[in-house]
């Protein structure tokens, strides 16, 4: 069974989008993100006892979420500085995975709702809904910026 | 990472279009992204020595054709190498 033609064309503009440039740039950018990984790490990890004991089950997932964020951002930020990009079918491809990710994600998070038996209220669901379509125009942008 | 050095200079652009070829084309020849193309044709990316055989292939021209040293760098570079041949020369 072959693949179809457009499949073809975009895993080779995908292996063109790493050549030797961009790998540099990769790297670059990962080294950084490892130094805002870390620093971020050290804060958490000064942050995370001294939380009053209420806050604690709140830190617990709003911490690695910073760490990961602060990472993420820093190596966004590098790679682009560091003159880093995406070709138009790429960033249209990636921005496609995400918002099917988060589509199944956010379905995954109903049905796990369902079973448990867990009520949401309206406004809860919508600001769900929210945080996520916020998420997917904020990724949207950084990877059509990226052009 | 390979940052272009001021002393070097290109002429890629001018190869690409009197090949007839666009940033594209050479791209996919060449087999890097557009924008490697770009980032080298404005002086913004130094190559490595495979990618710059593999311009030089594609353009129909040799390396130095494509890649050479500005006059001021060439200049210093010549007056180093007689510095050197001179000190060998007084042993």
């Amino acid at each position: 069974m072959h693949a179809p033609l457009w499949w073809d064309r975009l895993v080779e503009v995908y292996r063109r989008s790493n050549d030797e440039r961009m790998r540099a740039i990769q790297v670059s950018a990962a080294k950084d993100a490892f130094l805002g990984l870390s620093a971020a790490l050290m804060l958490s990890l000064v942050v995370a006892p001294a939380l009053p004991e209420q806050w604690q089950r709140i830190g617990f997932v709003a911490l690695p979420l910073f760490v990961l964020a602060v990472g993420s951002i820093v190596y966004l930020v590098s790679y682009r500085l560091r003159g880093g990009g995406y070709e138009p079918s790429i960033a249209n491809t990636k921005i496609a995975v995400t918002a099917v990710a988060f589509a199944i994600g956010f379905l995954l998070f109903i049905v796990f709702l369902a079973v448990s038996g867990q009520r949401i209220s309206p406004v809860q669901l919508a600001g769900q809904l929210l945080g996520a379509a916020l998420a997917i125009v904020v990724i949207a942008f950084v990877l059509r910026r990226g052009r | 990472m390979g940052r272009l050095k001021p002393e070097l200079t290109n002429r890629v652009a001018a190869a690409r279009i009197d090949a007839g070829l666009t940033q594209e084309q050479l791209a996919e020849a060449a087999d890097v992204s557009r924008q490697t193309i770009v980032a080298i044709e404005r002086g913004d990316y130094s190559p490595s020595t495979v990618l710059a055989l593999r311009l030089a292939h594609v353009l129909g021209g040799s390396v130095e054709g494509l890649f050479s040293l500005t006059n001021g760098a060439a200049t210093e570079l010549a007056r180093r190498r007689q510095r050197l041949a001179s000190s060998r020369g007084g042993r």
